[in-house]
Parts: structure tokens; C-alpha cells; sequence
């Protein structure tokens, strides 16, 4: 850095991307390939087929993980974090090498890649990917084949991302005076270093499937299998923002924006390429810029100043906004070490008993075949949706899901002639434990009549035991008495935001004063899709006032109880019709009479306070309001003491209620609620 | 003019770059826009579905009749082409109109009546009348009314009644609703709520096709009872051109394929567990696909001697209840044990022996098949 300037604006970057990495890791990935990385440190060459039960062709990114896994085994999560940070201090230097001199006249852009490359800081291969085109743009053009070779060598077996290595090698050569001929060789070296790898030339197809996965699969089971969900968040706007720069900026060449086109669409089909797109878009449009020869114009000089520092502040206050959490679903928030939803506790909770026996289990992605190997050693995945993507097995995995979520459980013929059902797929396969990640819904809701048993409720993860398994029976059954706990017993939900969780320290919430709500929402939708709707709303109640969300979920739960009202009473309480009006009142439920929220009842037995107070979630309070000893009254005395976990006092309730009105439907309700269960 | 040159060299690029830039933007929004609009409502490729779910509307038995009238006239009354009745046809309507069941340690009464050309069950332990939306089975064992409601999300599900309809003309207790639980009140003492996917299901045994719209069934436009294309799949393809795409036949697939086929509905022995495959187990008897791959019959057959449901059952057909005529088949391959078989009942009926019928309920018998040799 040749001015004080550079160097203030150099610590301000490194200040930001400092904020953009101190937040808790949240890769989905990270587990499986840590899993990967301790096998290959443990002197296997072949992660994926040794740790798959569908897959027996080598890893071309064998040695991915490696790093992770060796930061997590030493140092713990620290090392993980202090990886993230390393990483990020790596790409501002290597950013502002690429800038040179120029620091401060690109801040914005800058500030714009740290954003956009915020994504891939989490160790995985995308910061390989990230790093890597820093580092080629860096080289000088003109000779360093072998340092160039060596990047490419190490690039390759640490990422399928090493595609990117042919552009990025086209445009490093663009500037030599024999650039044909070094483009030529550059391309050359990058296409024997792709080959070097365990895999060897059949590798390259698999770097290709995994970038552009729509060349090669149906949307649907891309979908299904965590490929190609486009999220608009900060960094895939800023990514976008890089390439669209790149692409529209008259001062880059053909060549440039040709580049810069290509890896924008990548992106745009498969986000996670995005933040290598970014970088190469980057690169392109700061070597053109900085090398155009500009015309010094004073009358322009000003606005151009003025309109940089507008840009650049917009920038710092998306790195703040970013920072607070409140931007995209992610959980991107100031903090240190795992997110919630990664919480490894839990896995060494439920997987801990089988740390030693080779379970075989089918896991409905990453995230829940990570988890489960970083426990469980000897424990082995019917498929991984890379690994089943490289051997074109995608439609099989995204299908057997797709089976589970839509509960087909019985062998049928496909029209392709592939067979269907989730039973074949499984018992013969000797599948004994399923490890469903909460964001499959639908697979939870679908597996509650089967013979699969949950092992716990409440992990980032839902682990599903085949019932009549030996080594699962006193987990299951245990499991069983958490079920009436918290659906029907002494309860009472604490947010996971003010549960002691050592491995994560919210540094947004002492900041900001900003709770996290994202996983008591995402374990009420648990709760709901295990037909556990009282234990869902026992778990909104504490947050129902602080989220939007919350109260969606709520409304939709109460929508279910007035349905269940009306199917066995034929009509729907005076609590909860007063409920769904309050909340909405235009309310409508299918099968269920509109009629029967248009009601009015001149003086009703549960006062307004009575429901405002439930619904800022505090039933005990409302409980109060309760004066009179109608049996609308006593339902709602019934319902509130049960939701907020006084089972004596419900029970009471239900008692009074049954007795002073035995012919009442509300009574039948009950009885009826009490016979079902 | 040569100064001018460069400059003007200059501006065409940057007009040019104008255009390029402008194209690519205008591209990149389209593309923008419809993944994120459009990104969470794939649909699942048509032939990764089976035939009974596919998004396009099946050939109808109309078209198959083109060329193979005698199957499809044949095929018209068979069990499987009654499989699933709407509430308010008149088969239904004949079957449970007026039909009444009292329960005597109780005193529950139920009664089907036919208001406004529309089946009801009144019963004195639910207030509200239930209302028959389909009739489930053939009635060759029972036909089971049942009556759908969506359920919060607007996915169907199916009520199923407690009461069935059995051969006999009378109404009694639905198989396996017939429990402890007969003193329940409210829509559970008169019908049993399935689930979403429970009710998908069995819509998917009972009908030849069941068209989802944005992931719910739509029960209007499916087509119901068992016909040609549910089991011969690939049938339109063998509509457009049969020369080149000929159906393929079952006598093509393994003796056990075959028996899975059927097993597809009438469960397979391999959708069990061991413990359920055991001849102490009385509900295997229900799920005769299953039970018949357990017969020695069935684990030692030889080419020649072919053993699979085709053996005894056309499915066109209604099964006949002639056992001389199922042991006519048996004596195929068994002439010597016949010579040999020395029980005072037999009289060359071999079935009352090997395959007796075992009585479930009142009412509702069941043939088992897996063959052998019975206390």
C-alpha cells in the first residue's frame, strides 16, 4: 500500500470483512465434509465411496474437508472460526492486491465482493473457489506457469470448483504479449492438473455436473436434493450487482464481459457458484478499469468522488443491516461459533448410543449425513445428493424423498419402468435409521403412521429409527414419553435463544438487543408436521409477539383446532372462533361453513383482554379474564391452563366442565380428544 | 479526420457496449425474475410417476375396446371395474338406502338414508348426519362408505365409515373398526379420519387415474375402478402405434413379478416384516398375494408348471367360487398327491384342505392362499 489512504481504507475493509465472518457458521455442508476430511486424514483415499453405500467411484475433491476437519479436531469450533477468519482476511488482501494502488477508488466494489463473498467464509469449497481466482489473478501473467500449475493442482483436489481455473487462466493470459500461445499452455496445465486427481479424467464430468447442474437434471429433483433454490439475499445480490458491473462497464473488453456473462448465469442457475462469480467478475472489471487510461475531467472529478462515497456507505450499511440478522432467512448474524441450525450438541445427544454399530441409514441431505458421521463413525448413507449427482443416481434419491413426503410406501412401476415406494428402497437395503432434516416437511408429517420412530424431537435434525430394532427400542420408547410431555404434560417452552448453548454466542443479540427466533419457528413446524399441534403452540406462546412468522404459524394451528372442533362438535368454540377473528377477519378454513365465524354473540364469556393477552402469549394471564362458569368459558379455561403447560388446573377445568354440562359438544370434544389420544 | 477516428472508434464500442449491456441485462432479469417466481413450483418429471398418477389423462377402456372388445365386455362386470363407487350412484344408492344396524350391548343405531339423491348415515352417536361420498370395493367381500372433507390445507381426506356393506344385503361393522372402541361418541364412534396421504392411497388402489392440481387430488376428474390401464401400463403409447410398441405381457415377467403387480394393492410379501409372515398371523389371509409367494407351491414351481395369480385368476373376470374348479388347477401338476391323498374330505377338493376359507368377521370370509397342508 503505497498511501496512508490505502492503509486506513485497507483496515476499514478488513474491519467489515472482520463483521461479515464473525458470524456463526452456518454451512449446511460443513459436518459431511469435515466426516470426509477425517477419513482422508486417517489415510483414506476415498471419502465418498467409503462412507456411502450407493457410491463406489473415487473423489475428485478428495482432500476437501481436510483443513476442516484437522481446525475441528484440534481446536474445536474455535478452529473453525479462526479458519472463517483467515479466510476472510485472505480474500481482503488478495482483493486488494488485485486493486493495487486503486484501493480506495474501488471501495464500493470492494465492499461489494467481501458482501457478495460472505457466503463462501464458512470453510467449504467455495472459499476455495473464491480464493483460488484471487490468487491466479494475482500471478503475473508472463511466465509462473508452475506456481500457476500448483494452484491449479492443489485447486482441483480440494474443489470441484476448479472449473473455473479455464477462464480465469484465459483472462490471467490476456495481457502477455504472446497471449495466444500462453493461454495455450496456461489451459493446457489447467486441463492435466483437473485430470490429476484420484478420479483422473472422468473427474472433469463430475466438476461439470456439480457447476451446472441443470445441464444435466430435471429441476425437481434438483430441487429435492438442495440444488438450484435461488435465495435473495445480501451477498447474492452483491454477487449479482459484481457481474452485472462487470458486464455493462464500457471499459471492459469482450473478452471480459463474455466471462463475466458465462459465470453470472452459472450463478443465476446455481447460487452457490455465485460468490466465485463474483470474484471473477471482480477481477475482470478492476484490471480493465484500473488499467483504462482516464482523461483527468475536474468538472466530473467531484460527483464521481461524491457518488463512490454514497456507494461505498451504501455498502457499510448492507454490512451492517447484514450483521443485525434482519436481511434474508439466513442466519446471518454477529456472532461465534455454530448456528443453531448445525448445533452438533444434539447429534452427539441422539447418535452418541450408536457411536460404535454400523447403522446404515438414509439421510435426506447433507446437513443430516454430516451430522450423523461426525457421531457415528462406523455409520454409513445410502446417498449423498453430490455424490448421487456425480453418478447420475439424482433422480433415485430425490425420488425415494419424494416417496416418503407423499407416504408411498408400497412397490409401484414407474412409467420410465423405475420402481417406486419408499419400502423396497429401504428394508431391502437393510435401512435402519432415517435422518430427516426439518426443512423436508412433508416427510416428517408423512412418517408419523409409519413403522419409523422418532429418537428425538427437538435436534437440528430428526432421526427416525425402524421400529422393532433393538438398538433403538429404549430411545424410542423414551422418545414416546417426550411425545405426551410436550404435546399434553408439565411444559413449558424456553426460546432456544435463552437456553445456555456454549457452542454459540449471539453477539447480535448483546448488540442489538435482537432476539433469534428462527428455531423455536422452525421447531414449532416440527412440532406441527409430528401431529404435535399443542406442543407447536406451547412453543410460540414465548415468541408470539416478536415474530410475524410466529403468529402465521400460530394462526394456521388455531385453523386446525377449529377444524377438528368442527368435525367432531359441528361447530366451532366461542374461544376460537374469537381467536381467528382477532387475527383475522376475514377468516376462511375448508370444511368448515363461513357462517360459522360470522357468528355474533351479543355478550360473549371470554372478554377481549382474555384473548389479547393469549395472543402476546401469556394464556396464564388470560386465564384471569376467565370470570364466568358458561361452558364456553370453561373450554377456554381448558385450553389456556393446557397451553400454558398448568396440566392440574386444564385437568380441573375439563373436570368442571364435563360435570356442569356432561350433554354439552365441548364435553364430547374432550372426551372424544381424550379417546383419540 | 484521422484525430476524429479513435474518438469515434470509442463511441461506437461504447454504443455497442450499450446494446450488449442492455440485451444481457434485459436477459438476466428474465431469468432473475422467473427463478425467483417460479423456483418453488417444479414439477415432478410425468413418466417418474406411475401410470395411475401421471399428469396426462390415460386411455380410456373405449380405446382399448377398439381392438380387444372381448376383454373390455368380459372385463365390465369383473370385480375390478366396480372397485369404486361415487355416493350417489345408483349401485350405491341400491346397496345402502334404508339399510339400518342397531348395536344390541349398546343400543347405537345407524341408518343410511337417501335424502335429496344423496346417501347419509344418521346415527345416534353423532349429531350431524354423514354424507356417502364414495363406496369403496367391489362388494365381492364388502363395500365400505366413506365421506370426504378437506382438511386446513385443502387436501381431501377421507372419513371412513364404520359401517360396511356386506354380500349378505346388510350393513355391519367395517373390518378392523369394529374394536374395543365401539362405545365412542362423535365422529369417531361413526367414522374413522385417515390422514391426507392415507386417503391418497386408497384412492390409488380404487382408481385407474388420480390427477393432482398444485398438489391436491382432485377427486371430480378421477377416474374410478380398476380398468385397462392401471394394470397394463404403457398403454397409450401402445394406442398410437401397437406395431412398434407392443403391450408387454405378464407372462414376460418373473412368477414373482407378476404376483407383485397385483401385490401393488393387494400387498406384496415384501412390504412385510418376518414377523408378520408367520401362518399364526390371521390378517395375512386378507392380502392373498402376499400369502400365495409363501406356498411351496409358489417357491418350487418349475417353468412348465408356471405359479402365479394369472394361474387361478383371469382378472377380467369375476373369480369363480367353484372350489372343484380351483382344484381342477392344483390336480394339474398334482395328480399324484391327489392319488395318494388319503383325507375322507377330499373328493377331489382339494381347496377345503390346502386353501380353506377363514371367517374374519360376520359375514366376511377370506380364501388362504398360502397353500398348504392345514390343521
Amino acid at each position: 500500500m503505497r498511501h496512508a489512504g490505502c492503509s486506513k481504507t485497507l483496515v476499514f475493509l478488513l474491519f467489515a470483512e472482520g463483521l461479515l465472518a464473525l458470524q456463526p457458521l452456518e454451512q449446511h455442508d460443513i459436518w459431511w465434509n469435515i466426516a470426509r476430511g477425517r477419513l482422508v486424514l486417517d489415510g483414506n483415499l476415498h471419502p465418498s465411496s467409503e462412507l456411502l453405500l450407493s457410491h463406489t467411484t473415487a473423489d475428485s475433491d478428495w482432500l476437501r474437508g481436510t483443513t476442516s476437519a484437522f481446525a475441528y479436531d484440534t481446536f474445536g469450533t474455535t478452529g473453525l472460526m479462526l479458519l472463517k477468519l483467515s479466510a476472510a482476511t485472505l480474500i481482503v488482501v488478495m482483493a486488494c492486491n488485485v486493486a493495487e494502488d486503486q484501493v480506495s477508488r474501488f471501495l464500493p466494489i470492494l465492499i461489494g465482493l467481501l458482501l457478495a463473498v460472505s457466503p463462501a467464509l464458512d470453510p467449504s469449497p467455495a472459499t476455495v473457489d473464491v480464493l483460488a481466482i484471487l490468487i491466479l489473478s494475482c500471478l503475473p501473467a508472463q511466465r509462473h506457469f508452475f506456481t500457476f500449475g500448483v494452484v491449479a493442482l492443489i485447486w482441483s483436489n480440494l474443489s470441484t470448483g476448479a472449473i473455473w481455473v479455464f477462464p480465469a487462466a484465459m483472462y490471467c493470459s490476456r495481457s502477455v504479449p504472446s497471449a495466444g500461445r500462453a493461454a495455450i499452455w496456461r489451459l493446457g496445465i489447467a486441463l492435466g492438473c483437473l485430470c490429476l486427481t484420484p478420479r483422473g479424467i472422468p473427474g472433469l464430468q463430475d466438476m461439470l455436473r456439480l457447476q451446472a447442474p441443470h445441464l444435466f437434471n430435471e429441476s425437481f429433483f434438483l430441487r429435492h436434493s438442495g440444488f438450484g433454490q435461488f435465495e435473495l439475499t445480501t451477498a447474492a445480490l452483491a454477487s449479482l450487482l459484481i457481474c452485472l458491473c462487470a458486464i455493462v462497464s464500457p471499459v471492459v473488453s469482450f473478452h471480459g464481459r463474455l466471462i463475466a456473462a458465462v459465470s453470472l448465469f452459472g450463478g443465476l442457475f446455481n447460487d452457490r457458484l455465485l460468490p466465485a462469480a463474483a470474484a471473477l467478475s471482480f477481477v475482470i472489471l478492476l484490471t480493465e478499469v484500473k488499467n483504462c487510461p482516464s482523461v483527468p475531467n475536474p468538472a466530473k472529478q467531484k460527483p464521481r468522488i461524491a457518488l463512490s462515497r454514497l456507494a461505498a456507505l451504501c455498502a457499510g450499511v448492507c454490512v451492517i443491516w447484514d450483521i443485525t440478522g434482519d436481511i434474508s432467512g439466513n442466519e446471518e448474524r454477529l456472532g461465534w461459533g455454530l448456528a443453531d441450525s448445525i448445533d452438533l450438541r444434539f447429534a452427539q445427544r441422539d447418535f452418541s448410543p450408536h457411536a460404535a454399530t454400523r447403522i446404515r441409514a438414509h439421510c435426506t441431505d447433507s446437513i443430516s449425513a454430516g451430522m450423523l458421521l461426525m457421531e457415528c463413525r462406523e455409520a454409513r448413507v445410502l446417498d449423498h445428493p453430490e455424490a448421487a449427482m456425480i453418478s447420475d443416481r439424482l433422480s433415485q434419491f430425490s425420488l425415494l424423498n419424494h416417496d416418503l413426503a407423499t407416504s408411498r410406501k408400497a412397490a409401484f412401476l414407474r412409467q420410465n419402468g423405475m420402481p417406486g415406494g419408499w419400502w423396497q428402497a429401504l428394508i431391502e437395503k437393510g435401512i435402519t435409521l432415517l435422518v430427516i432434516s426439518p426443512s423436508h416437511e412433508p416427510i416428517l408429517r408423512a412418517l408419523e403412521p409409519t413403522v419409523w420412530k422418532q429418537l428425538s424431537l427437538d435436534g437440528p435434525v430428526v432421526p427416525y429409527a425402524l421400529a422393532g430394532e433393538s438398538d433403538f427400542t429404549s430411545q424410542i420408547l423414551q422418545t414416546h414419553a417426550h411425545r405426551d410431555l410436550v404435546d399434553h404434560g408439565f411444559w413449558e417452552h424456553q426460546p432456544f435463544s435463552l437456553s445456555a448453548n456454549p457452542s454459540h454466542t449471539d453477539l447480535a443479540m448483546l448488540a442489538f438487543a435482537r432476539e433469534d427466533v428462527r428455531r423455536d419457528l422452525q421447531q414449532a413446524l416440527v412440532f406441527r408436521a409430528m401431529q404435535l399441534p399443542n406442543a407447536a403452540v406451547r412453543t410460540l406462546l414465548p415468541i408470539l409477539d416478536r415474530s410475524v412468522d410466529a403468529k402465521n404459524i400460530f394462526l394456521q394451528l388455531q385453523r386446525g383446532f377449529a377444524w377438528e372442533e368442527y368435525l367432531h362438535t359441528g361447530y366451532v368454540s366461542e374461544f376460537r372462533r374469537r381467536i381467528l377473528t382477532s387475527i383475522n377477519q376475514d377468516i376462511q378454513i375448508p370444511g368448515v361453513p363461513g357462517e360459522e365465524f360470522r357468528r355474533q354473540s351479543d355478550s360473549s364469556p371470554i372478554s377481549d383482554e382474555a384473548i389479547r393477552l393469549y395472543l402476546r402469549g401469556d394464556p396464564s394471564a388470560a386465564t384471569q379474564q376467565l370470570t364466568d362458569d358458561t361452558a364456553e368459558s370453561l373450554y377456554a379455561a381448558y385450553v389456556l391452563f393446557h397451553d400454558a403447560g398448568r396440566l392440574d388446573l386444564s385437568e380441573e377445568a375439563a373436570l368442571q366442565l364435563s360435570s356442569r354440562y356432561p350433554n354439552h359438544e365441548l364435553t364430547l370434544l374432550l372426551s372424544a380428544l381424550s379417546n383419540v389420544e | 479526420m484521422s484525430n476524429n477516428e479513435p474518438q469515434r472508434s470509442l463511441a461506437t464500442r461504447h454504443r455497442l457496449s450499450l446494446v450488449f449491456s442492455a440485451v444481457l441485462g434485459l436477459f438476466v432479469c428474465v431469468i432473475f425474475f422467473v427463478r425467483l417466481t417460479r423456483g418453488h413450483d417444479v414439477q415432478l418429471p410425468n413418466d417418474s410417476l406411475s401410470s395411475s398418477t401421471s399428469s396426462s389423462r390415460p386411455v380410456s377402456s373405449a380405446s382399448c375396446a377398439e381392438c380387444h372388445e372381448e376383454q373390455v365386455r368380459r372385463f365390465s362386470t369383473a370385480p375390478h371395474n366396480n372397485s369404486l363407487l361415487r355416493g350417489d350412484s345408483p349401485l350405491a344408492i341400491s346397496r345402502l338406502n334404508e339399510r339400518s344396524f342397531s348395536e344390541a350391548s349398546s343400543g347405537d343405531t345407524f341408518r343410511y338414508l337417501l335424502k335429496n339423491n344423496q346417501l347419509w348415515l344418521e346415527s345416534s352417536r353423532h349429531k350431524k348426519p354423514l354424507r356417502v361420498d364414495w363406496l369403496f370395493g367391489s362388494g365381492h367381500h364388502a363395500s365400505t362408505p366413506v365421506t370426504i372433507v378437506p382438511t386446513p390445507d385443502g387436501q381431501p381426506t377421507i372419513l371412513q365409515h364404520v359401517m360396511s356393506w356386506y354380500p349378505d344385503d346388510t350393513i355391519g361393522w367395517t373390518l378392523g373398526l369394529n374394536g374395543d372402541d365401539r362405545d365412542q361418541r362423535g365422529i369417531h364412534g361413526v367414522a374413522t379420519p385417515d390422514i391426507a396421504q392415507k386417503t391418497h392411497e386408497c384412492f390409488i388402489c380404487h382408481c385407474t387415474w388420480l390427477p393432482e392440481e398444485g398438489g391436491v387430488p382432485n377427486l371430480q376428474r378421477l377416474i374410478p375402478n380398476v380398468t385397462c390401464t392401471r394394470c397394463h401400463s404403457g398403454a397409450r403409447r401402445h394406442s398410437e402405434n401397437p406395431e412398434q410398441n407392443p403391450m408387454q405381457s405378464w407372462s414376460d415377467l418373473s412368477p414373482l413379478e407378476s404376483v407383485n403387480r397385483c401385490g401393488e394393492c393387494h400387498r406384496r410379501a415384501d412390504h412385510m416384516t418376518a414377523d408378520e409372515l408367520v401362518p399364526e398371523n390371521k390378517l395375512l389371509v386378507r392380502f392373498a398375494s402376499a400369502s400365495l409367494v409363501q406356498s411351496k407351491c409358489f417357491q418350487n414351481q418349475t417353468v412348465q408348471n408356471r405359479m402365479d395369480c394369472l394361474r387361478c385368476h383371469d382378472p377380467h373376470e369375476t373369480a369363480s367360487a367353484d372350489p372343484l374348479w380351483y382344484s381342477s388347477r392344483c390336480i394339474e401338476c398334482h395328480e399324484q398327491a391327489l392319488a395318494e391323498c388319503t383325507s375322507p374330505k377330499t373328493n377331489r377338493n382339494c381347496i377345503n384342505c390346502h386353501m380353506p376359507k377363514e371367517k374374519m368377521q360376520d359375514g366376511l370370509n377370506f380364501t388362504d392362499h398360502w397353500i398348504r397342508a392345514h390343521k
